[in-house]
């Protein structure tokens, strides 16, 4: 067991943070798949407009890695294929008749299986797209085999779900989960947790090597972990991750047979009513998760994930696939008169350049305003404080902007993710897309054979 | 407000798209952020953003300025009533109003000139290169006018404003991309081109009469003590206060230490700078001073102490308000350390060992702004190997 103490980073206190309850289950007339949630999958469809399906029937799958099968979390019929821009699938509508039947699998003994098997097993369910490498963050290439898997129980992001408490009564789920991972790997299993974590189904779990951290956000990023841990050290060394709440359904698979359909999200922000835990279909549309729930439903931002890394949705599509939080947060349509100039006493800044940085942090009603313009980088050393991994952020970012493949592989960018740089874009001043420019670099270094 | 916002929001069509003025997008930006916060929403994630931005950063360092602005201009005022009427420091009324309005006369046509001058070549640039008017610019303006001495004619300023401007930073890309600081290249180009109006003791007061700084009074006499020399007119609390002939904003370090304060406090000055600069300066004058006293040296100089390095010259200024420039400083936090020391080495070196020039700041800094990228390249390769060895 290893403890990391990370000092760098920082929770962010946004009003609307979700309640410790979960709001009876939500059931779906529709639900939505979207191919894009996945990272450099090619989607190829096995379904048509009006094919019946049930639980756990292949909808698509990965023309990259033919045995990866996307799987239908209800019983009903295919109501619609939406194709965007040259053909490619925007999203996949399916009717829910609300019957349970379920494809099942025979089961057999965990001990039993190989794990070749067990990954046949897990690719032909559905599951095996819930497994993540790194680097890159997609889907776990079944071919390879990882040096480590990792799972974070720690969660940091705000509006994020307190995995202990999700996974309340799904412990044997959860147990049997790692267990079928150890087989993946003929490392370790690494399950990272907070310092302060007391549930049992984390502290005790078995066949694990439980790592905890303590500090603020990213520190429960599992690209943060990593880097602790037990670093990426080149394209061809890759590790897998996933989700707690995953895990389970791994765990579930195997001792049911049949394809978890449920999912437990957050809906957080200062535009929701009650911002609570709710249980949905997996790929439940936005429109019935927030049904009667926002303030106004103008001027609203409805993000999948969290307000710092996830993604801009409409009401007509789902939560992303890895997602489990919903945040909405108002839109911004206010200018401030010679805003620069105020003495700035309700402003949520990190710098110390408002009057406010002399009071206690409050939750405090963000909206989208990006706060500034972009101007050209000029480092006054802010992405630096709020990023505790050893890299030279600002110089992995040039070397990315000069598409110096080499150097950005020298300054570490098999270690980066995206979402672990959201708060060096929080607090640039020159408001550089940070997250966006490591992205770019990722897409760079993939492509580049 | 409300008209004023309608008013602006009418005139925004002309200057995008395919408006009639779409070239001229950046005067419309200009005024439109400096009026208003700007329009712009988050597009991707993060959803929500620090309420920092440029022009706070920069408006907070104007403020830190402020202080030696408000002295500076006193100062000058001052020293003119000294010179001009023959009566001593110790009889002369200290009033701040009057001299402070009488030095207006001399620094505001100062900066009227560095910002028309610079204004209009900010923006010719970001009209023709297609950018945005980099708030930069308002701290470059501030800057240049303390920087000079007062007597400085003034198509001087303007010339050294747009040296300082186009070949400082436009040619490189403007602000985020120069290598070397725009105010200290104008004060710099001036110091070479016309050296005889930039150092001496005939250029500190308007009316030319004999003012030497305190600087050039030790370095013009050989085989004394410099604390001896400088007991006179220059007593240390004379000079950190800044009742001392010198450019217009360098004179009072506790003016300076006021803004330091500021930048500090609000973390937009770096104190790995300041401190590694400080260090830098002691570590070097004390091992002068003891050099001297080995050899046996007459040179005044060597033996100056760090507390007076301190408050003479340029030191304190440069420290605060030019080392600090993020933008020509060194990018790495270690890299900052070692960029520092080399300004408190150079700037003592430079004062004590060459002959013609007393002045070592402006100078050091500019020699250590063009080392930050090669310690900065000395910080990447310890990361790289680092990371090597981590992986191995």
């Amino acid at each position: 067991m290893a403890n990391f103490n990370l000092t760098k980073g920082h929770n962010l206190k946004i009003a609307g943070e979700p309640q410790k309850v979960i709001s009876a289950s939500i059931s779906a007339e529709s639900i939505y798949l979207h191919p894009k949630d996945f990272l450099g999958i090619k989607p190829k469809l096995l379904v048509k407009q009006d094919d019946a399906v049930s639980v756990g029937s292949p909808i698509f799958f990965d023309k990259l890695n033919p045995a990866v099968k996307f799987v239908s979390p209800v019983n009903g019929t295919v109501s619609e294929i939406q194709f965007g821009e040259r053909r490619v699938i925007e999203k996949i509508v399916i009717q829910n008749n609300g019957k349970s039947e379920t494809l099942k699998v025979d089961l057999v003994n965990l001990n039993k299986l190989s794990a070749e098997e067990l990954k046949s097993r897990l690719a032909e369910s559905g599951l095996w797209p819930t497994i993540r490498q790194r680097p890159f963050s997609k889907i776990a290439n079944p071919i390879q085999t990882p040096r480590d898997i990792f799972v974070s129980v720690y969660s940091t992001a705000p509006f994020s779900p307190n995995n202990a408490f999700v996974l309340g009564g799904r412990e044997e789920d959860f147990q049997m989960g790692l267990d079928a991972l150890s087989k993946l790997t003929s490392g370790s299993i690494h399950l990272n947790m907070d310092g302060d974590e007391s549930a049992p189904i984390f502290t005790k779990a078995k066949n694990v090597l439980i790592n905890t951290f303590n500090g603020p956000h990213p520190a429960g990023n599992i690209g943060v972990q990593i880097h602790h841990i037990a670093p990426i050290t080149s394209k061809e060394d890759v590790v897998r991750y996933l989700n707690a709440q995953s895990v389970a359904d791994i765990g579930e698979f195997l001792r049911k047979g049949s394809y978890p359909t449920e999912k437990i999200v957050t809906i957080g922000g200062s535009s929701i009513s009650e911002p609570t835990h709710v249980k949905i279909i997996k790929g439940t549309g936005l429109n019935v998760i927030l049904d009667g729930k926002l303030n106004s439903s103008n001027d609203v931002r409805i993000i999948s994930g969290d307000i710092l890394s996830g993604e801009t949705r409409s009401l007509e599509q789902g939560i992303r696939f890895y997602d489990e939080t919903i945040s909405v947060i108002p839109e911004s349509t206010d200018r401030e008169f010679l805003g620069w100039a105020l003495p700035g006493l309700k402003k949520y800044s990190l710098s110390r350049t408002f009057l406010s940085a002399l009071l206690p942090k409050k939750s405090t009603l963000f909206n989208t305003s990006m706060n500034g313009s972009h101007r050209s980088i000029i480092s006054f050393g802010r992405w630096e404080s709020v990023l505790p991994m050893d890299i030279l952020p600002e110089f992995l970012v040039k070397s990315i902007l000069a598409r110096d493949i080499e150097e950005m592989e020298k300054l570490g960018i098999y270690e980066c993710a995206e979402e672990d740089f959201a708060l060096c874009s929080f607090v640039c001043q020159s408001k550089t897309d940070v997250s966006g420019i490591i992205r770019a670099g990722l897409q760079l270094a993939e492509q580049d054979a | 407000m409300k008209f004023l916002r309608r008013f602006l929001d009418s005139l925004e069509p002309h200057f995008i798209n395919e408006g009639k003025l779409k070239n001229y997008y950046a005067i419309y930006e200009m005024i439109d952020t400096f009026l208003y916060t700007p329009a712009d929403n988050t597009i991707s994630g993060p959803h929500v953003r620090d309420a920092i931005d440029l022009k706070r950063s920069m408006v907070i360092v104007v403020i830190a300025l402020l202080p030696a602005f408000f002295f500076g201009t006193y100062n000058v005022g001052l020293q003119e009533a000294l010179h001009g009427s023959g009566v001593t420091f110790q009889n002369i009324n200290l009033d701040f109003l009057i001299h402070f309005l009488a030095g207006l006369k001399t620094v505001l046509p100062i900066y009227v000139v560095v910002f028309t001058v610079g204004g209009i070549w900010e923006v010719i640039f970001a009209v023709s290169r297609g950018h945005e008017i980099n708030e930069g610019f308002l701290v470059t303006g501030f800057l240049i006018p303390l920087v000079l001495p007062p007597a400085i004619p003034l198509w001087m300023v303007g010339v050294a404003t747009t040296f300082g401007v186009v070949i400082g930073k436009e040619i490189f890309g403007g602000t985020g991309f120069n290598i070397f600081n725009p105010a200290l290249v104008a004060r710099a180009f001036l110091f070479f081109a016309y050296p005889g109006d930039m150092s001496g003791d005939k250029v500190w007061t308007v009316d030319a009469m004999s003012g030497a700084t305190p600087l050039l009074a030790v370095s013009s006499q050989e085989g004394m003590s410099a604390t001896a020399l400088l007991s006179g007119d220059f007593t240390w609390v004379q000079m950190f206060y800044g009742f001392i002939p010198g450019s217009i904003g360098e004179t009072s370090t506790i003016a300076i230490l006021i803004g330091a304060a500021i930048l500090l406090i609000t973390g937009i000055g770096s104190w790995r700078v300041m401190l590694a600069t400080t260090v830098g300066m002691t570590l070097t004058a004390v091992g002068l001073n003891n050099f001297g006293t080995a050899i046996g040296s007459t040179n005044p100089m060597l033996y100056i102490p760090p507390i007076y390095h301190f408050v003479m010259g340029g030191f304190a200024f440069g420290m605060v308000f030019m080392a600090t420039d993020p933008v020509s400083c060194a990018q790495t936090n270690r890299g900052r350390w070692l960029y520092g020391l080399l300004i408190g080495f150079m700037c003592v070196i430079i004062r004590a060992i060459n002959p013609a020039y007393p002045e070592g700041m402006m100078l050091a800094i500019l020699f250590a702004n063009a080392f930050s990228p090669l310690f900065d390249y000395f910080v990447i390769q310890v990361n790289i190997k680092k990371r090597k060895r981590g992986y191995a």
